[in-house]
């Protein structure tokens, strides 16, 4: 993404994912968060859960993928303050969209975006605001 | 705690809201990451989030997102059989479960492949008891201090997890 193309307001392309059973259960292995919500579904009833659900770090990834795809790889995200309303369990298809809501150039080309993460009932699951440094070859 | 959650491996310390309070304000000892920053952790993240971000698969940059990844503890090592949790699910307090609600973190510098990661954790405040969906509990909210190996700040989490009892009562 080039600086100049970048402007407040501007939607960034959404990023659609499919959260299988079999994608929440990689999570455990992939960040070693076994925490029983991540993978038993009898506990994740007894917690009041419809069932498993991924752990925060997965929620976190796919909103830095959603503004990395769209800002470029050479993006460093410098700060990304999350809400968790709800949890993204297994079988939902959920979607990551997002607003730029400020751009500056006093401490190296910044961006400032609000996003959300939402279920296909569009039940909003995380929000965030999220600050980027763009690169400055960009 | 019930025979039940036995099975899963997974007990919260049991203690009153006192016994929580009584933590905020003294810092953990310094805690390393059990092995360094690698391609093949990366690799299992991204295949997860399927980013095919390619600082990450060819840069030697780490997604951010692992940040915390780097500090879980293993669930066996010939040093311990059991792991030793994160401050966040160490505080005694009434409620048998836990969710996470907010996390708020301020990047310094890139984690990348060879890195060594330690944390410092601290409890900030606990909650009056309060209710939402899941059930009846306490907002526990933690800082956690990430360095590397020259002891330079990576990155600083203002984490809030819910820390409840299961079920609404009638």
């Amino acid at each position: 993404m080039r600086w100049d193309e970048i402007t407040e307001g501007a939607s960034i392309p959404p990023v659609v994912d499919e959260i299988t059973a079999r994608r929440v259960v990689q999570n455990p292995g992939a960040t070693g968060d076994y925490f029983p919500g991540h993978w038993d579904p009898d506990y994740a009833r007894r917690q009041g859960q419809p069932t498993i659900y991924a752990n925060s770090l997965h929620v976190f990834g796919l909103l830095d993928r959603a503004v990395t795809d769209w800002a470029g790889p050479d993006t460093f995200v410098v700060r990304r303050n999350v809400r968790l309303v709800s949890s993204m369990y297994a079988g939902e298809t959920v979607t990551v969209s997002g607003t730029v809501t400020g751009k500056s150039e006093e401490n190296g080309r910044l961006v400032e975006l609000d996003l959300a993460l939402a279920s296909r009932s569009g039940a909003v699951i995380a929000t965030a605001q999220t600050t980027i440094r763009i690169a400055t070859t960009a | 705690m019930t025979e039940s959650e036995d099975e899963t491996g997974y007990a919260l310390p049991i203690g009153t809201l006192e016994d929580a309070r009584a933590l905020i304000g003294k810092r953990t000892p310094l805690r390393w990451a059990p092995a360094p920053v690698s391609l093949g952790r990366i690799q299992q993240f991204c295949a997860m989030t399927q980013d095919g971000n390619t600082s990450y698969w060819e840069g030697g940059v780490a997604p951010p997102a692992m940040l915390e990844a780097w500090l879980m503890p293993l669930e066996w090592s010939p040093w311990s059989s059991t792991p030793e949790p994160r401050l966040p699910a160490r505080i005694p307090l009434p409620g048998r479960s836990m969710i996470n609600g907010g996390n708020d973190t301020t990047f310094h510098r890139p984690v990348e492949i060879g890195d060594r990661l330690s944390v410092e954790e601290e409890l900030l405040s606990v909650s009056d008891l309060k209710r939402t969906r899941l059930g009846e509990g306490h907002f526990v909210e933690t800082l956690s201090v990430f360095r590397n190996q020259d002891g330079d700040i990576v990155a600083e989490v203002r984490n809030t997890l819910f820390r409840f009892e299961p079920g609404q009562p009638s």
